[in-house]
C-alpha cells in the first residue's frame, strides 16, 4: 500500500443507507493525516447489479474504464474503497483491462494505522464483547490477497477491534455470508431471512455487544433483518451492528449525529451511552 | 453411481468468456466441497454448484440456462474459495446468468430489480443526505450515460422490456 495518495471509491449502498458511516472514513483519514482525494465524479463500481445478474460484464468493464481513468487523471498512487465489492469488482476489472493499479479496502488503512488511532482515542472498548463479520466479496474473491488472517478466518476486523480495546470473541460459522444475496435482497427475501437468521443465531449464542463490520452490505443486511426476523420468529435479537468508520469515529469523541446512529434500525443508544461513560 | 461422462464439445460461450480464463472448470473432481458451504444449497433444496459444474461439463447448458437453479446463487464465493481444484461456481453462474438473458430466458429473474433500480436510490447516484457524500455532476452523468450507450447497456435493458428514466 502506497503511503502518499489513496484514490476514496465510495459506496453506493453505504451513501444511500448510511450516508454519515461512508463521511466517517473521511473523518478518520483528516484526523490521521492520510491524503485521499474525494473525487465526485466516480460512478458505481457496478458490483451490485453484476452480481445480481442486471449487468454484463460488457458493462461492467466500460463503466470501470471510466472509473480506471479518472484515478488515472488524479494522480493517485491507488484506490481504496470503502465497500468489499468495489474492492473486488475493481482488482476483477482492473485485470481484465489489463489496468493494472494496487486496490485497498478502506479497513485495511485502518488496519494499518491502528497503533496510532489507538493512541488519540477519546473513548476505547474495554470490557466490550465484539463478534466481527468480514465481507465475502473481501475475503473469498481474491482470496490469496487476505493477509491478516486467511480467507477462511480474516481477522482483521478482529486486530482493529483489540486495539480498540475491545474482547473479540469467537462464534460459530464465522464465514457464513450475512445472508445478503444481491438480487436476493432486492427481489426475494427468502435466502436473506434464512440466512441472515442462521447467521444471527450463532452470534447470539456468543452474547456480544455489538457486531463489528466492514461492508455496506453485511451492514444494511445484519442491521435491518433483525427489525424483519424479530417480528416474524419471535427471536430476541436486538445486537448493534456497526461499521468500522462509525465505530472508530465514536471512539474518538464524535457525537452519535456525527455517525448517523438514528439511521440504524437497531438503536445503538445504550451501546453509545455506555461507550461514552 | 453414474460415472461422469464429460462431453467433448464443451459450450464455448461460457469456456471462453474472459472470465473463465482462470476457471479450472475441467479439473472439477465432484467432491462437493462446494455445495457443502453454500448458503443458497442451505435454503433452496434443489441448489448446488456442485451439479451446476456438473451439467456444465456433461454440456447441458440449455437446460441450466432455461431454468431457475441458476438464479438461486447468492453470489457469497465460498465455493470459489474453498474449491480444491481452482473452480468456481460462483463464476460460472454469472457467466451462464448473462447468457441466459442475451438468449431470451429468465427475464423475469432481473426485470424487477433493472425496474427498482431505475426509480430507486442508484438513479442518479444521489443519497438521501443534503449534504451529498454522493452527488455526481450533470457531466458526470451524461458521461456514464454514454459509456452505458456505447457498451451495449441501453438495448440490454431494451431487450428486458425496461425503459429508464
Amino acid at each position: 500500500m502506497n503511503e502518499e495518495r489513496h484514490y476514496l471509491f465510495k459506496s453506493c449502498v453505504l451513501s444511500a443507507y448510511y450516508p454519515k458511516a461512508e463521511d466517517c472514513l473521511r473523518a478518520i483519514f483528516d484526523e490521521l493525516g492520510v491524503e485521499y482525494v474525494n473525487d465526485p465524479a466516480h460512478s458505481s463500481c457496478t458490483g451490485h447489479g453484476y452480481h445480481a445478474g442486471i449487468y454484463p460484464l460488457k458493462t461492467a468493464l466500460e463503466v470501470n474504464r471510466r472509473n480506471f481513468s479518472l484515478v488515472k487523471d488524479s494522480n493517485c498512487d491507488d484506490i481504496v474503497a470503502s465497500c468489499p465489492t468495489s474492492y473486488a469488482m475493481l482488482k476483477e476489472m482492473s485485470t481484465l483491462l489489463d489496468e493494472p493499479i494496487g486496490v485497498y479496502h478502506g479497513s485495511e488503512v485502518i488496519y494499518k494505522y491502528r497503533d496510532e488511532i489507538s493512541e488519540i482515542l477519546k473513548y476505547n472498548l474495554e470490557g466490550m464483547r465484539v463478534v466481527t463479520h468480514h465481507g465475502c466479496h473481501f475475503a473469498k474473491i481474491f482470496y490469496n490477497d487476505v493477509t491478516v488472517g486467511d480467507a477462511e478466518r480474516p481477522v482483521l476486523l478482529d486486530e482493529v477491534a483489540t486495539s480498540l480495546g475491545a474482547e473479540v470473541i469467537d462464534y460459530s460459522e464465522r464465514s457464513l455470508c450475512c445472508g445478503m444475496g444481491f438480487r436476493h435482497l432486492l427481489l426475494d427475501q427468502e435466502y436473506c431471512k434464512k440466512i441472515t437468521l442462521r447467521k444471527l443465531e450463532n452470534i447470539k449464542k456468543a452474547d456480544p455487544d455489538l457486531i463489528l463490520v466492514h461492508c455496506p452490505g453485511c451492514l444494511l443486511t445484519l442491521d435491518r433483518f433483525q427489525v424483519i426476523l424479530e417480528k416474524e420468529t419471535g427471536i430476541e435479537l436486538q445486537i448493534p451492528v456497526l461499521n468500522y468508520t462509525e465505530l472508530i469515529t465514536l471512539l474518538l469523541g464524535s457525537n452519535p449525529d456525527a455517525i448517523g446512529a438514528a439511521s440504524h434500525h437497531i438503536r445503538l443508544d445504550n451501546l453509545i451511552k455506555r461507550i461514552r461513560k | 453411481m453414474r460415472r461422469l461422462e464429460i462431453e467433448r464439445k464443451f459450450p464455448v460461450e461460457v469456456f471462453e468468456d474472459p472470465r473463465a480464463k482462470e476457471i479450472k472448470f475441467l479439473r472439477c473432481i465432484q467432491c462437493g466441497r462446494c455445495t457443502g458451504g453454500c448458503p443458497a444449497a442451505y435454503v433452496f433444496d434443489d441448489f448446488s454448484p456442485r451439479k451446476v459444474i456438473l451439467k456444465l461439463l456433461e454440456g447441458e447448458i440449455d437446460d441450466l440456462l432455461r431454468k431457475d437453479l441458476i438464479w438461486h446463487c447468492g453470489q457469497c464465493y465460498t465455493c470459489h474459495m474453498r474449491c480444491p481444484r481452482g473452480n468456481s461456481p460462483a463464476t460460472a453462474v454469472l457467466i451462464l446468468r448473462e447468457l441466459a438473458l442475451e438468449r431470451g430466458y429468465s427475464i423475469g429473474k432481473v426485470k424487477e430489480i433493472a425496474d427498482q433500480c431505475g426509480r430507486l436510490m442508484w438513479a442518479k447516484g444521489v443519497n438521501f443526505y443534503g449534504e451529498g457524500s454522493r452527488e455526481l455532476s450533470d457531466e458526470a452523468i451524461c458521461e456514464v450515460q454514454e459509456v452505458l450507450k456505447q457498451s451495449g447497456y441501453k438495448s440490454f435493458l431494451e431487450m428486458l422490456g425496461v425503459d429508464l428514466p
